[in-house]
């Protein structure tokens, strides 16, 4: 009684299920969720380029072109947001192109393709844009302690660190999540349409 | 075009839904979550259709391509993890075609993940043409594939 025809006819003779919502509601929700991830993509360019703005205030403001050392400390700081900003542009981009409504093997390199770019990004850029950055604002930081009030300058201090460590641990994350995606889409696609 | 998607929404969700729990354990919190998504997408994408493929093949390249990403989500992998048994049982009423069913969902989701898709549309009576569209895969090595997955299944079931 359990011959391949016998499963597809139990297959068959499941019970029918209503969707949970209409297709009004559906559409409602998709935008919403559309919509939603549109702002969560471009909230980190947001919050960089709001970042960039700021020290670029700063610049202006302290005339820090006058100080070759604050100037310089600065711009590195900038231009590594401004890397960070382009590649993360690219990056929505490219993920943009990939469409769901090809077939799985098409929709696999694709995706494959994008976490290996995303995988260079990780490994390359975001190590020398990090340590760069941080290496500027540390370099910076007798300058603050020169310029800023006591309590100005520890808040710097104190707030810089939680921010570096905390950015840190949030990027290791994000890169061991997106390596676990390739890995797994790699082992599964090479097992099945390369073989 | 909100009445083409309405329409598609009627007439696909049960297969899609069924597709998805193939990939999900049998779970049905977890394919009718999927489910949706895969109906986000269609929304999504519905525009760029062209009819360069039948609707029905289009669709289920979105459904496939969507749980197959779905499932790698760690949230998912975890709710998986924890999962044994299949959710299939209905209102407490237990019969041999529902145990069975239980059994398939179990084997099936032993499967590899692309067998996995094979082996759920062939028990959508999906055409082999149709399959190759959707997979990618040419159909002779189609063939031999499914035939291998066929007996897997079985055997998986019988145990």
């Amino acid at each position: 009684m359990n011959s391949f025809e016998d499963l597809e006819n139990t297959w068959k003779n499941q019970n029918r299920l209503s969707p949970r919502k209409s297709a009004e509601d559906l559409i409602n929700s998709a935008e919403a969720e559309i919509a939603g991830m549109k702002i969560k993509q471009r909230g980190t360019v947001l919050i960089l380029s709001l970042t960039v703005a700021i020290l670029l205030l700063y610049l202006v403001w302290m005339q820090a072109y006058r100080h070759a050392w604050f100037f310089t400390g600065l711009l590195i700081m900038i231009g590594m947001l401004a890397i960070r900003i382009v590649l993360e542009v690219v990056s929505y981009a490219r993920f943009q192109r990939i469409s769901p409504n090809k077939s799985t093997n098409a929709y696999c390199e694709e995706i494959i393709a994008y976490y290996h770019w995303r995988r260079s990004i990780h490994y390359i850029f975001t190590p020398i844009i990090y340590v760069s950055y941080v290496a500027a604002f540390v370099s910076l930081m007798p300058l603050f302690k020169a310029n800023m009030s006591p309590g100005l300058y520890w808040y710097v201090l104190i707030s810089g660190v939680i921010v570096f460590i905390g950015l840190a641990l949030l990027i290791y994350h994000q890169i061991k999540k997106e390596m676990t995606i390739l890995n797994s889409l790699k082992s599964s696609a090479q097992e099945h349409f390369y073989s | 075009m909100k009445e083409l998607f309405a329409q598609l929404y009627e007439q696909e969700y049960d297969r899609v839904f069924r597709l998805c729990r193939g990939y999900f354990s049998g779970n049905r919190v977890l394919a009718e979550d999927a489910t949706q998504e895969v109906f986000v997408k269609i929304w999504d994408n519905l525009a760029s259709y062209r009819e360069e493929a039948k609707l029905t093949t289009w669709i289920y390249r979105i459904a496939i391509n969507v749980c197959l990403m779905q499932v790698r989500k760690a949230s998912y992998r975890k709710e998986l993890h924890v999962l044994q048994i299949p959710d299939v049982t209905m209102d407490g009423v237990v019969d041999e075609d529902e145990i069975r069913l239980s059994k398939m969902y179990s084997c099936i989701q032993q499967l590899e993940e692309v067998n996995r898709a094979i082996i759920l549309m062939i028990l959508e009576g999906v055409e082999y043409s149709e399959m190759a569209e959707v997979t990618g895969i040419k159909e002779e090595t189609l063939r031999v594939k499914i035939h291998r997955i066929k007996q897997s299944l079985t055997k998986c079931v019988k145990q």
